[in-house]
């Protein structure tokens, strides 16, 4: 787990960081996770099936992430801690883009939430989650555009490259479930199961395309 | 694609920080592009060139040969 290349030199990783940055992530995560799972058992949110609990969880993994760029921005000093940035100046050079982009993260996860939690048997009916979601949704669209006009010409290649890629992967994922249950092999996917694919496979995307750039390395 | 960018920042004495300020982008640009993880657009590359005061060629390095 080298940066490297042959003009530059290489460039030592800060594995005390990259722990931090690991260990709080997976803290957050794993309590974020524990609280959820011990709501739905207690029935406080309704009926939930399986699938609604995956929507929950992947959403939960979108405030996370969305609070921990947020807050961390807000916070530069302390941001610069658990997020990958070369130090608190740096937060503070790309706030206004970050903490859209911030927001915008938390809507998103917060439009998968609400329709995982709608219906007769749940906590929010059909007509109030339609319209919280509608609301988020113009929420999360007008951050990210506000955050696109923040950004460099990389943030912008990593948007496009993981559009292109998050496609990519709807295409074999859900394309290739709904295929094999059109042919009767396997049970068709419940319509939360295709909202909670297009969730993950796009933050899959992100992820994948930002290791490729290289940020991913601890800075 | 190979680049000597940041021989060049270092003989300026900047930061890549102070680099990425002085061309309007950020700092991960400036460390993508000395990683060899991103190759900047065209206008970023003329903006660097000029930056430092050498040709393109000279910041990037492409190995290829036009065919005979």
């Amino acid at each position: 787990m080298t940066t490297h290349t042959s003009e530059n030199g290489a460039s030592k990783p800060k594995w005390g960081k990259l722990a931090i940055m690991m260990g709080s992530g997976a803290v957050a995560g794993f309590l974020g996770a524990f609280g959820t799972l011990k709501l739905v058992d207690s029935g406080t949110l309704g009926v939930l099936d399986t699938s609604r609990e995956i929507a929950l969880l992947i959403a939960l993994l979108y405030l996370v992430m969305g609070l921990a760029v947020g807050l961390g921005t807000l916070s530069p000093k302390a941001g610069a801690r658990f997020l990958n940035v070369e130090d608190a100046d740096e937060l503070r050079e790309m706030r206004q883009s970050l903490l859209s982009s911030g927001i915008g993260c938390i809507a998103l996860g917060g439009v998968l939430a609400v329709l995982a939690l709608a219906g007769a048997d749940r906590v929010i009916p059909n007509e109030t989650s339609a319209i919280i979601a509608a609301l988020l949704l113009v929420v999360a669209i007008v951050f990210s555009l506000r955050s696109a006009t923040h950004s460099d010409e990389l943030m912008r290649a990593v948007s496009r490259d993981t559009a292109a890629y998050g496609y990519y992967a709807v295409f074999i994922v859900v394309g290739g479930w709904i295929a094999l249950s059109v042919l009767e092999f396997v049970p068709a996917p419940q319509m939360i199961d295709i909202l909670s694919l297009l969730w993950a496979l796009v933050l899959a995307a992100a992820f994948f395309v930002c290791g490729s750039r290289g940020m991913l390395m601890p800075r | 694609m190979r680049n000597r960018l940041k021989k060049y920042r270092e003989q300026h004495g900047w930061s890549q920080g102070e680099l990425a300020r002085r061309l309007g982008v950020t700092r991960q640009t400036i460390n993508a592009v000395e990683t060899d993880k991103y190759d900047p657009s065209l206008p970023l590359a003329l903006r660097m060139s000029k930056m430092f005061d050498v040709p393109v060629p000279e910041l990037f390095i492409d190995d290829w040969e036009p065919m005979a």
